[in-house]
């Protein structure tokens, strides 16, 4: 630019009628007309350096830095209507253009503005306006006036209509935004509809009128600024006549205005709809291309059609909430139904009395009844008939205590009779604190009760093999140290498992079967898989030997095991049983052999006489013969005997003779028989009565006699004396009995063994063990007594000796039909002395 | 007359020592008898006796008690014990006796043991 550009400049700028300030980027004036001189007052020479704030009014802060905003960013502003201040303090109406100004390089260094004052001109305006204002107002009264319908009113009465029944929300939106451009005469309207998210920022529903959506769609929804918020925080109606001039306009990033491509607002209207609470449901905008299109009358129409879509948004949106909810509530019901009756959990409602209120197809499976036989009837009929009294009182345990147990096993019965063990849990339906109604879900859980029941016995039964059978294992290594023993250990030997463990059986095998133990153990341990039984003693722990019978295995090769396996049990009963029955034999052949000896003699002698020159006397062989005869006919007694021992000793009835006798014979001739072998004993009889009948087997008593006689001699020391006592007693019921007692003065009894003593093959362990005998013994004299229906007791003292008392019935109840002619007669034998 | 010698039956079966003096006084020998072993101590004790023939179990005065007490008494004479018995083991019986004769014996055999013992009645 040349000097005389720039002259010629300055003369346009001096000569011209529009005020022209030239400012730096920071608003200090630079330049200042005389133009400008005439309309803010002050001269070149008061303007130029100062900020030209100087010229703005204090309540309008903020327009400076807007237009320096605008400027840096190379932007015009054109027609700017605005106020300024004169130097003498009146507010001037002005219309000013504001330019950049570039520097040589293109920077931009500030800014031109023209003004004009406009100040008569808006002036005119005004009263134009309030002219025209005044004729609407006639105008309008007129038309009220009259009842005619004009359009305005026809929108507002739809409109109103509408909105009263319309509780569509986007309808009503979209209706209120239509009537509301009509009646605004808009070119475009929206109601933007308050939907704040967290951040209280956006507004997600809307309508548009007067333009298709598509012309907004590509645009952010409005936000929070300048501009909108009155609108939004609901503090009012904002009617800009020209919004590119309002402060409020062009201040936000990133457009800074009217996005590129946006519908051109430049009459700008807005006005919040508001709910009866105060609350801001949204706001109804309004645009149009031309300046102030929207008056007073626009601003009130929308204002009371605003007012009226707030209620109806208010209704509608109640409305749709109570839509929502009953949708929601509908849906869950359905949710809720869907699972009631699909779930295999049996489920059921009750009320407080045990009444059911609803079951679902699962319950009614489970209890194999229909819905209608359970609801409304008591829960209980789930229940055996006997068991339901106590479930309802139970039911109404659990109703009435908060703490009473949510889950509870029970057994119910079907109605085919058969039962099913369930396991319930129960929650409750809670109405203001009470508890209305039980919900009960049902398991049924007897296969796994069943199953848990089967586990648990057969594991018991495993176990009882294990520990309860009368074998007792172990695990012993080929040495011999135990490396496990079942707890039947304890049963078998005495021991405690864990007072055996880790030592050797060594310890505990009698001295002389040893050599035969490990020969045993070595055969097995040296045989993989073998197998070999053995008999031995063992220390019991109570010090005696006991007898086992033992099987070894070899599982030194079977994985799990690695060990010698030994079973074994206690068989020193039987062992001792068949000692007793070796015994029995030898002293059986031992005490035939003795006569028969006798009778094998007697028949050599009389042999060996018949041989002699002299030859044999009839006297001697009568005499042999009688011997013979006598020897004889004891072995035949003595089988006898025997027979009734081995018949007794099995436990056997014998079959008794009864025949009428006198107890006192049969108790002298066992007397007498028994004092002829114990020649060092003297044996008396103390008797209380001449003589004692009664029916009983003759020779079975006199073997119990002979018996009882015997043990008192064989356990008394010589020279001792043995009572034998007769007598009878009469019981307080008035049955009369005979009485033995045979008394000895002998070694006793010890009171530890008097409970096994009448047991079979019983000796007792102070007996020496050369006593020997086929006799019946105490067991035998025992059973023979009870078998006449009476009793033996023993009383015994050790070291001071034993009574064996026996008692018979002195009115037989058996008495033959042929006891006549067993006898001949009732014997009568005076006791002799 | 003092040379008859004298056999002692120790028995408790009476009916055998009976028949067994019978044999013993028809080969001549005196015969005297006890029913147990005590009653034999009391017999040797008080009689010059050549042989004694004794039961083995016998009630009282066990044979082989007997024989025990017989032996260690300095007081007693040594006279040869024949033990007779009907039991089926003998063979724990006293070594030292003279003869154990088993029940029942024969009695050729039983005169030719007594015959090989003592000799005969008048040797």
């Amino acid at each position: 630019m040349t000097m005389a550009t720039d002259r010629f400049l300055a003369a346009i700028v001096a000569s011209s009628d529009d005020a022209i300030v030239g400012k730096t980027l920071d608003g200090t004036i630079t330049s200042w007309n005389p133009a400008a001189e005439r309309l803010y007052g002050f001269t070149a020479e008061e303007a130029i350096g100062q900020p030209i704030t100087l010229v703005i009014p204090e309540d309008r802060p903020d327009e400076l830095p807007m237009i320096m905003t605008r400027m840096r960013h190379g932007q015009r502003i054109d027609h700017y209507e605005t106020i300024r201040r004169h130097k003498d303090g009146r507010r001037l109406e002005i219309s000013v253009s504001v330019s950049p100004v570039y520097d040589e390089d293109g920077a931009i260094i500030g800014a031109a503005s023209i003004a004009r004052d406009i100040t008569e001109r808006r002036q005119r305006e005004r009263e134009r306006r309030e002219l025209e204002q005044r004729a609407y107002e006639a105008i309008l009264q007129r038309e009220a006036a009259l009842h005619e319908s004009n359009t305005t009113l026809e929108i507002i009465n739809r409109v109103g209509r509408l909105l009263a029944a319309e509780l569509d929300l986007e309808r009503l939106i979209q209706a209120v935004t239509d009537a509301a451009t009509t009646l605004t005469g808009a070119q475009f309207g929206a109601f933007f509809y308050n939907a704040l998210d967290a951040r209280g920022e956006f507004y997600t529903l809307y309508a548009i009128a007067g333009v298709p959506r598509e012309a907004f769609s590509q645009f952010p929804l409005p936000r929070n600024t300048a501009l909108f918020a009155p609108t939004f925080r609901g503090e009012g109606t904002v009617r800009v006549a020209d919004v590119r001039l309002d402060p409020r306009f062009g201040q936000n990033a990133p457009y800074y205005g009217m996005p590129e491509g946006h519908l051109p607002v430049v009459s700008y209207l807005a006005v919040p709809v508001i709910g009866h609470d105060g609350t801001v449901l949204g706001g109804l905008f309004f645009g149009h291309a031309e300046p102030d299109v929207f008056g007073e009358r626009a601003e009130r129409l929308v204002e009371g059609l605003a007012g009226q879509a707030a209620v109806a948004v208010e209704n509608a949106r109640l409305f749709q909430q109570v839509q929502r909810e009953l949708a929601a509530r509908t849906e869950s019901e359905a949710r809720f139904r869907a699972v009631w009756a699909a779930t295999s959990e049996a489920l059921a409602l009750s009320d407080p009395d045990g009444r059911v209120l609803d079951v679902n197809p699962a319950y009614c499976e489970l209890y194999g009844r229909r819905a209608e036989e359970l609801i409304g009837e008591s829960f209980a009929l789930i229940f055996a008939e006997d068991a339901r009294p106590a479930a309802e009182v139970q039911y109404r345990e659990i109703f009435a205590h908060p703490e009473a147990p949510p889950a509870y096993d029970a057994c119910v019965q079907r109605p085919d009779g058969s039962e099913r063990i369930v396991e319930a849990r129960s929650d409750f339906l809670v109405h203001e604190g009470q508890r209305v109604a039980m919900v009960s879900a049902i398991h049924d859980i007897t296969e796994r009760v069943q199953m848990e029941a089967a586990l648990q016995a057969s594991e018991a039964r495993f176990r009882t093999l294990i520990e309860r059978s009368i074998d007792a294992i172990q695990l012993v290594t080929p040495d011999g140290v135990i490396l496990y023993t079942s707890d039947s250990v304890e049963s078998v030997l005495g021991y405690q498992p864990g007072e055996i463990l880790g030592r050797s059986i060594i310890d505990y095998l009698h001295p002389e079967d040893l050599a035969g133990i490990i020969a045993w153990v070595d055969g097995v341990a040296a045989t993989p898989g073998g197998v070999a039984s053995h008999r031995y003693r063992v220390r019991h722990k109570d010090g005696s030997w006991a007898w086992v019978d033992a099987t070894l295995a070899n599982h030194l090769a079977t994985p799990s095991i690695g060990a010698l396996v030994g079973n074994f049990r206690n068989v020193t009963d039987r062992v001792r049983e068949e000692m007793e029955r070796e015994a029995f034999v030898d002293a059986a052949a031992h005490d035939l052999k003795t006569p028969l000896t006798t009778v094998l003699a007697q028949a050599q002698l009389l042999r060996r006489r018949t041989g002699r020159p002299q030859g044999l006397e009839p006297a001697a062989l009568a005499s042999g013969l009688l011997a013979i005869e006598g020897a004889a006919g004891r072995m035949a007694a003595l089988i006898e005997e025997m027979m009734d021992a081995a018949h007794l000793s099995a436990g056997r009835k014998l079959e008794l003779r009864f025949a009428l006798v006198d107890l006192l014979d049969l108790v002298e001739a066992a007397v007498e028989e028994t004092q002829r072998a114990a020649s060092g004993h003297t044996i008396r009889i103390e008797a209380g009565a001449a003589a004692l009948a009664g029916m009983w087997d003759t020779e079975r008593l006199a073997r119990v006699l002979a018996n009882l006689l015997s043990n008192a001699v064989k356990y008394s020391p010589v020279r001792s004396e043995v009572i034998v006592q007769v007598g009878q007693v009469v019981d307080p019921d008035g049955s009369a009995w005979a009485t033995v007692a045979v008394r000895d003065e002998g070694m006793g009894i010890p009171a530890a063994e008097m409970p096994r003593l009448f047991e079979r093959f019983y000796r007792g362990t102070n007996v020496s063990g050369r006593t020997h005998g086929t006799g019946i013994g105490l067991s035998g004299a025992r059973q023979i007594v009870e078998q006449h229906g009476g009793t033996i007791l023993v009383e015994s003292e050790e070291g001071r000796g034993s009574t064996f008392t026996i008692r018979l019935p002195l009115t037989t109840v058996q008495r033959p039909s042929s006891w006549r002619d067993a006898r001949s007669g009732p014997a009568c034998t005076s006791v002799p002395g | 007359l003092t040379l008859i010698k004298t056999i002692l039956v120790v028995d408790d079966e009476r009916a055998l020592r009976a028949v067994v003096r019978e044999i013993l006084l028809d080969e001549g020998y005196a015969v005297l008898e006890a029913a147990d072993g005590l009653a034999m101590l009391d017999v040797i004790a008080r009689a010059p006796v050549d042989l004694v023939l004794m039961d083995v179990m016998m009630p009282r005065g066990d044979g082989r008690d007997a024989y025990r007490e017989l032996r260690s008494r300095p007081d007693l004479p040594r006279v040869p014990v024949v033990m007779m018995s009907a039991a089926v083991q003998l063979e724990s019986l006293d070594p030292s006796l003279a003869a154990v004769l088993r029940k029942p014996f024969d009695v050729d055999h039983l005169v030719a043991l007594v015959h090989s013992l003592i000799g005969t009645a008048d040797a």
